[in-house]
């Protein structure tokens, strides 16, 4: 139902106005979900019923209703490294590379619950994209038929910073921070330099959460949401055990380094494989790993790639201070000289169960190959050396201050055993030189100097060179609806088929049509063929004289000789099985009395009737005046017009309208009009009867039909055809009657019947 | 011969019309177009006959003035089959429906309103109420009915409250009488319709028997 | 200027003044008036005789279409086409040929194509109507079950057999001239009125321009 604007009159649906004040309704007054149907009112966006989006995401940014602010924001990949810092630039770099290829995955998993497959790929790093290509983007339309969990969760999930402006960073809402991570960080923690609370009991190695759109959920798929002071699994493993200061859980900003990075190496029970291995000496104990871990929110290792893992931050040799984002540099201890390629293995995303397994230990001395290739040799300045960003000015977490926190020596890490999937991903440094070198340097605006910064233009205006993207995961049940909808695009186009001809009707209809062209067969046919045979056929029925009849022959029977009488033939030959018959009398009449007859017509076919009837009845070389005037009333009215002043207009038709113009003109004559007389079908005796009504006048007198005809000729005392034909009507009637009385008791009985039943 | 060849031609056409009764059929549809083909044709011909050589060539020579005008306004009606070019013929048009509504117009004022209107109010007049026994009852039924069955076709009364809304009530029963009368007036023209098409069905079953027996004895008459 | 032509010019000087013109002739006994809406009712049968070339030509068009593109039924439309082709000859050649032999064959090939193909078809066709008729009176229950539908059955039955009473019930006769008489009279008359009373408005919309059903506007 629409409702009126104006009157507020319910009206159907598809009405166009009110059908109480004629107001105009408005076209659109609901809208259609695509997937399950539903109307939704006209402000909806999204559906009320299954979530679907309702308007595209091209639409303009009015109809769409205020998204909250995405609680975690990625840390814009774009982050130029200062000059001074040129080795941390090229971990920055590689580990944005990093962090862009697995945003290119971005898939928010469906669910807090699922665990993350040892060999998958975290969420938080799978959305992060390549460097330069994500931060401006609008996040990624969702499909519409995405299950409203999903659509809810994504909402809820920290979209990635790609919506960020390149190179502004931002620090989530309070209130947009995810669950997890809110219990970490206090509402008022709104700097990364305000999570104070809960460092005093985070243990071990925290790096920084560095991924805003690492949905905390993923993050710590097995850890609870952590309180403020609670550190994550994976983080206590690598947190060394006597960290007991609490490392926060910075906020969940990429530039955010937690101030309560790993302080020292985890726990030697719970140092991740890989940690284990580049985590110093007194790393080893993997049960040392901080128990308050709970306590103190341990971010997901990082999935930004500029952020320095936290896990290379407990048990990594601290990175170079040039190098370090700013998170690890809150981490590390400034005698930390780990290149920061050390400290971000890209095992951002290997979440604190992949951690789990029991990895070797490295050598003390022993760095690992890959982080030996990004470590620069003299990364050895110490953190507060980094020359601050001005862009970052304000935003950047304080240094860690709290005592304890330490990160190892290079020299005590041992060497550690790469698993497949980390080698995956190591990153290629000729790449980074070459995406490096390719980039252009900015000449004006803050970050003049710097390379790889991002334009001003959304990214999605600008196609990036990017690695094939892996396909995100999908859910059965969007497969299944991917799977259904390319069938049906893969069906040909088939054009309805407007089915020609009739349907197949039923037997019982064929049967009554079958009965029904029987009886008037049989009644028709019977009496017809009699005289043929021969058998005689006794009479049914004799011919009645109406008054119409009566009054007709009067006026005929006034016309004298040389009388011009007008015959108006207006019929075919399609009546002319039934008019011939009724015009014949009178005709017959009229030649007797010696009129003058001129026939006239309004139909072209009307004066080939005429001439075929009259050689029948008159002397056959007999020629009469015969004009035809198309036009229906118009023609008439010349005809009229033509004709002078007859004595007696004689209309010979089977249907009303000339049978209506003629007695119309011929009352519209100035003069006296001349009298009417009707030799019309019996279908136009009730059309007739207003006309032929004696306080009327207009039409004088009238026969109709075969009864008329033959009442006539009874009247001449000379019985003709319509005579003949009385018994087979008389006869026909009977069964057309019988046929109507059968067919009401059928059905009415019928119809009792299935109502009984 | 020719009658005779010409009698059964006619009488084989009449078969395949009536095929329709068993089902719609090819032989059905190629006598019925070859019906409509030669109606039309034959109207043509009497139309060119008739009226553009008969009137207007015959007094474009005598009386040009009096056919030029008509003949130009024809011609342009002819436009009409040309959709780009349609327009033009609107004058034609324009022009027809003119003359056909004033002429239409006067008819049914003069012809239709005028008398028949003073013959319902002379129903109960002295003359009417002698014509019959039951001629006052019949004159009041008249008057009734046709009042009656104007107001159900004519008016539609609307909701209204007090006053306005017992007149809207009168109307509504008003036009509910008029029904009745409607479906007297429908079932005599239903049964006058039976009447003339069994009329002319008896005329076609006649046709064939007399083509028959045409047929036939001329064949058992050599 | 274009609308000017083709909205205005049509309904004001086309349509308009000689239509007034032709109903003043009527209303009044002026004779010139008279004379000149006998001109302009002449004029209008012309002009309508090419209504009718337009019509023909039209259904040209449509079958030979059909033929061209070869739709569905073009063999239907042939024969259509070609029996139109043949029929229009034999009834414009009667006028222009003066020989008395030609003119005599010439009639009768109108006559035979009149009586033997026209007339028989038509009337076939038309002999139909009455199994139609009679089927949907048979299955008037069907559709609707009221105490109209038995009142209009009631009627229809008196109606038919007092047409032609058997012997012995002409009452039924007499029953049958008062129900259409009376009651069908004054239905049908007031429906007549109503007809008349449309007309009337309609003409005079017509004729002031507010309705004009020749113009594209």
């Amino acid at each position: 139902m629409i409702h009126c604007p104006k009157c507020g009159t319910p009206n159907p649906r598809g009405s166009r106005f009110c059908k109480e004040c004629g107001e105009p309704l408005p076209l659109r007054t609901a809208l259609r979900c695509p997937m399950c149907s539903t109307m939704n009112p006209v402000g909806n966006v999204y559906c009320d019923m299954c979530q679907a989006r309702l308007i595209p995401m091209a639409a303009p940014r009015s109809e769409e209703p205020e998204r909250e602010q995405p609680p975690l924001e990625e840390p814009s990949p774009a982050i130029p490294p200062s000059e001074e810092e040129g080795e941390g630039q090229e971990a920055a770099d590689w580990l944005g590379q990093l962090r862009a290829s697995a945003m290119e995955e971005s898939e928010v998993p469906d669910t807090l619950e699922e665990p993350v497959e040892p060999v998958e790929i975290p969420d938080w790093l799978r959305e992060m994209g390549p460097v330069g290509a994500d931060t401006g983007t609008q996040p990624p339309e969702e499909p519409p038929f995405v299950e409203p969990r999903f659509e809810e969760e994504t909402q809820r999930a920290p979209s990635p910073a790609a919506e960020e402006a390149p190179g502004r960073l931002q620090e989530p809402a309070p209130a947009d921070l995810p669950d997890w991570l809110r219990e970490i960080a206090p509402p008022e923690a709104e700097t990364p330099s305000k999570i104070a609370p809960p460092e005093a009991e985070a243990p071990p190695s925290e790096t920084a959460p560095p991924t805003a759109e690492a949905p905390p959920e993923e993050a710590a798929p097995a850890a609870p949401a952590p309180a403020p002071a609670e550190v994550p699994d994976w983080l206590h493993e690598i947190a060394p055990p006597e960290a007991e200061t609490p490392l926060e859980a910075a906020p969940p900003t990429a530039e955010a380094p937690p101030e309560e990075a790993a302080p020292a190496a985890p726990a030697p029970a719970e140092v991740p494989d890989w940690l284990r291995e580049i985590a110093p000496p007194e790393a080893e104990a993997p049960s040392k790993i901080a128990p308050p871990e709970e306590e103190t929110p341990l971010e997901a290792a990082p999935p930004t790639v500029e952020a320095p893992p936290e896990e290379a931050a407990p048990a990594a040799p601290v990175p170079a201070p040039a190098e370090v984002p700013d998170w690890l540099r809150e981490i590390a201890p400034p005698e930390a000289e780990a290149p920061p390629s050390e400290a971000a293995p890209p095992t951002a995303e290997a979440p604190p169960e992949e951690a789990a397994p029991a990895a070797p230990v490295p050598a003390p001395a022993e760095v690992p190959d890959w982080l030996r290739e990004i470590a620069p040799p003299e990364a050895e300045t110490p953190l507060e050396a980094a020359p601050p960003i001005p862009a970052l000015e304000g935003m950047a977490p304080a240094l860690p201050t709290e005592p304890g926190i330490e990160i190892g020596k290079p020299e005590e890490l041992a060497p550690a055993a790469i698993p497949d999937w980390l080698e995956a991903l190591r990153p290629r440094p000729e790449a980074v030189t070459e995406v490096a070198e390719e980039e252009p340097v900015e000449t004006e605006g803050l970050l003049a100097g710097l390379r790889g910064v991002l334009p001003a233009v959304p990214a999605f205006q600008v196609p990036s060179v990017r690695e094939e993207a892996r396909p995100p995961e999908a859910r059965e049940a969007s497969i299944a609806r991917a799977q259904l909808l390319q069938s049906l695009l893969a069906r040909p186009a088939e054009a309805p088929q407007v089915k020609a001809g009739k349907q197949g009707i039923s037997m019982g209809e064929r049967i009554q049509r079958w009965l029904v062209a029987a009886v008037l067969l049989t009644a028709t046919v019977a009496v017809l063929i009699a005289p043929t045979i021969p058998v005689s056929v006794p009479t049914l029925t004799q011919p009645v004289i109406s008054s119409g009849v009566t009054r007709a022959h009067e006026t005929i029977q006034d016309i004298g000789i040389e009388n011009s009488v007008l015959v108006a033939f207006e019929y075919g030959p399609s009546e002319a099985d039934e008019l011939n018959l009724v015009a014949e009398p009178i005709l017959r009449h009229l030649l007797d009395q010696g009129a003058q007859i001129s026939v006239v017509s309004t139909r072209p076919q009307g004066l080939a009737v005429a001439e075929g009837l009259l050689s029948t009845i008159g002397p056959s070389d007999q020629r009469y005046p015969r004009r035809y005037k198309p036009g229906d009333a118009t023609g008439v009215s010349n005809l009229l017009a033509d004709a002078g002043n007859p004595s007696l207009i004689f209309v010979v038709t089977a249907r009303p309208g000339p049978l209506r113009w003629w007695v119309e003109q011929a009352r519209s004559l100035p003069d006296e009009p001349p009298p009417v007389v009707g030799g019309v079908s019996a279908a136009l005796e009730s059309a007739a009867s207003p006309y032929l009504d004696a306080n009327a006048g207009q039409i004088t007198g009238a026969i109709h039909g075969l009864s008329g005809a033959a009442a006539y000729e009874a009247l001449r005392s000379s019985p003709g055809q319509a005579h003949r034909r009385l018994n087979t009507l008389a006869l026909g009637h009977a069964a057309i009657v019988g046929l109507m009385i059968l067919g009401a008791a059928f059905y009415t009985l019928g119809g009792l019947h299935g109502r009984a039943k | 011969m020719v009658e005779s060849a010409g009698l059964v031609v006619g009488a084989v056409l009449t078969l395949l019309i009536f095929s329709y009764l068993v089902g719609d059929n090819p032989l059905y549809r190629l006598a019925l177009h070859l019906f409509i083909g030669a109606l039309v044709g034959y109207s043509l011909g009497i139309v060119l006959r008739d009226i553009l050589l008969g009137i207007v060539l015959a007094q474009l020579l005598a009386n040009p003035l009096a056919v030029v005008f008509p003949m130009v306004l024809g011609i342009l009606l002819l436009f009409k089959g040309f959709p780009r070019q349609a327009y033009v013929g609107n004058f034609s048009v324009a022009y027809l429906v003119g003359v056909g509504t004033a002429v239409a117009l006067s008819g049914a004022l003069l012809g239709t309103l005028v008398p028949q209107i003073g013959a319902t109010g002379r129903a109960l007049s002295p003359a009417s109420l002698q014509s019959s026994r039951t001629g006052i009852l019949d004159g009041l039924l008249v008057i009734v009915g046709t009042t009656c069955t104007l107001l159900g076709f004519a008016f539609t009364a609307q909701r209204e409250r007090g006053v306005g809304g017992i007149w809207a009530r009168v109307i509504k029963l008003a036009a509910r009488v008029g029904r009745i009368f409607t479906i007297f007036a429908f079932g005599v023209a239903f049964a006058g319709a039976l009447t003339a098409s069994l009329s002319i069905f008896i005329g076609r079953i006649q046709y064939l028997i007399d083509v028959f027996t045409d047929v036939y004895l001329r064949v058992l008459g050599g | 200027m274009t609308k000017l032509i083709r909205r205005w010019i049509p309904s004001l000087l086309f349509a308009t003044l000689p239509g007034l013109t032709v109903l003043a002739g009527y209303l009044s006994p002026d004779p010139v008036l008279g004379y000149l809406r006998d001109r302009l009712v002449e004029g209008a049968v012309i002009v309508a005789a090419f209504a009718f070339l337009l019509g023909a030509f039209n259904i040209l068009r449509v079958h030979g279409g059909k033929i061209g593109h070869r739709e569905q039924g073009w063999p239907y439309s042939l024969v259509l086409l070609i029996a139109m082709m043949v029929a229009w000859i034999p009834p414009l050649l009667q006028s222009l040929v003066q020989r008395p032999q030609v003119q005599e064959t010439l009639d009768d090939v109108t006559h035979a194509l009149f009586n033997y193909v026209i007339g028989p078809a038509g009337a076939s066709l038309a002999a139909l109507v009455v199994f139609t008729l009679t089927l949907s009176a048979f299955r008037l229950m069907r559709v609707r079950r009221s105490a109209g539908a038995v009142l209009f059955l009631l009627i229809v039955a008196l109606v038919l057999l007092g047409s032609a009473p058997f012997i012995g019930l002409e009452w039924l006769a007499n029953v049958r001239d008062w129900i259409i008489n009376v009651p069908g009279m004054a239905g049908m008359r007031g429906l007549l009125l109503g007809v008349a009373l449309g007309t009337v408005i309609t003409a005079l919309r017509v004729l002031f321009t507010s309705h004009r059903p020749h113009s594209e506007f």
